[in-house]
């Protein structure tokens, strides 16, 4: 007998469509669409994608000490100083930090999830929950991808369709 | 007692409303004329279609039949006027209201209930769970829209 699914399973899996549809609608752009702005004083493209990336690997492997080399690596983009990232070095990012959320995310049992972690905010430690980790990068890649959306219906590309 | 996730995800779900409103709440009438290119949606255009979803999926579609929403679920059709400021927080506040009685009150046997929808002439069933996410998603994703119009105009957006 097929098991219903709970609303958390549901989210997680709607989740990772989400996912694709913004992997997919950036796999399509050529690495100089990466440059688009949809202001000059505002965010190109290229580094809203980097940091929906580097948030990622930074609250799921940094904060809660998941050590990883690659997601470490990915906790750098996004930064004032990083370096530009391809179309493919961009895909393969959301692809990787993806994969590495959704492992975690349907593994963890509700206390796993309950379990808190420090984290320093404008001077304050304050300790974070597991559910409350994940809520937040959900939160953020929604956000952000709505943001990447809006950036590419300026310029008249396809983004992400709901 | 330690919240669920899922009470996590409804709590912070609230908090993400709150901060949307907030950054709404000191503008004008004249700035839901805003957008961010000619030939896409005005900002108050996206706020009435967000109001719009929140009332349609929640109430209409999983059939709460509740009249405090009802005319919200009216917002986005063809035709629909313009809003001022002062309509928009009153919707996005009853329909917030709304939907937080929901997510509070519905039990995992409630969520997992289904309903018909009709998509390109096919009816496929969707759970209160798949339109809890639907319209968390539409809440999150627009929101992210309507932050970036607010920042192309340097008025003050959501911080996430």
């Amino acid at each position: 007998m097929q098991q219903t699914k709970s609303t958390l399973d549901v989210i997680y899996e709607n989740w990772r469509t989400y996912n694709e549809k913004l992997r997919n609608a950036i796999a399509k752009l050529t690495d100089d669409q990466l440059n688009l702005q949809p202001a000059p004083h505002m965010w190109p493209l290229q580094q809203v994608l980097q940091h929906i990336i580097s948030v990622r690997a930074g609250w799921f492997c940094g904060t809660l000490q998941d050590e990883d080399a690659a997601m470490t690596a990915y906790m750098e983009w996004g930064q004032r100083e990083s370096p530009a990232r391809t179309v493919a070095e961009i895909v393969r990012g959301l692809d990787e930090t993806w994969a590495f959320i959704e492992s975690r995310a349907t593994r963890w049992t509700p206390e796993d999830c309950a379990a808190t972690f420090p984290d320093e905010y404008d001077g304050e430690v304050w300790q974070v929950s597991r559910s409350w980790v994940i809520y937040h990068v959900m939160e953020h890649d929604l956000h952000h991808g709505g943001e990447a959306t809006n950036i590419l219906t300026i310029h008249k590309l396809q983004g992400v369709d709901l | 007692m330690t919240s669920t996730t899922l009470e996590v995800i409804y709590e912070n779900w609230r908090e993400y409303h709150t901060k949307l409103r907030a950054a709404l709440a000191p503008l004008t009438d004249e700035h839901l004329l805003l957008q961010p290119a000619p030939h896409l949606w005005s900002l108050g255009r996206i706020l009435r279609h967000m109001i719009e979803t929140r009332a349609w999926w929640i109430n209409t579609f999983l059939k709460e039949n509740d009249s405090s929403v009802t005319e919200y679920a009216e917002w986005d059709i063809p035709d629909a006027p313009p809003r001022t400021i002062a309509e928009i927080l009153r919707g996005m506040d009853a329909t917030w209201t709304f939907i937080e009685a929901r997510l509070q009150r519905w039990t995992q046997e409630d969520c997992a209930v289904t309903f018909p929808d009709e998509v390109d002439g096919e009816i496929r069933q969707v759970s209160r769970s798949w339109v809890i996410y639907h319209v968390l998603e539409h809440d999150l994703h627009h929101g992210g829209e309507v932050s970036l119009i607010l920042g192309m105009n340097n008025l003050q957006a959501p911080d996430v």
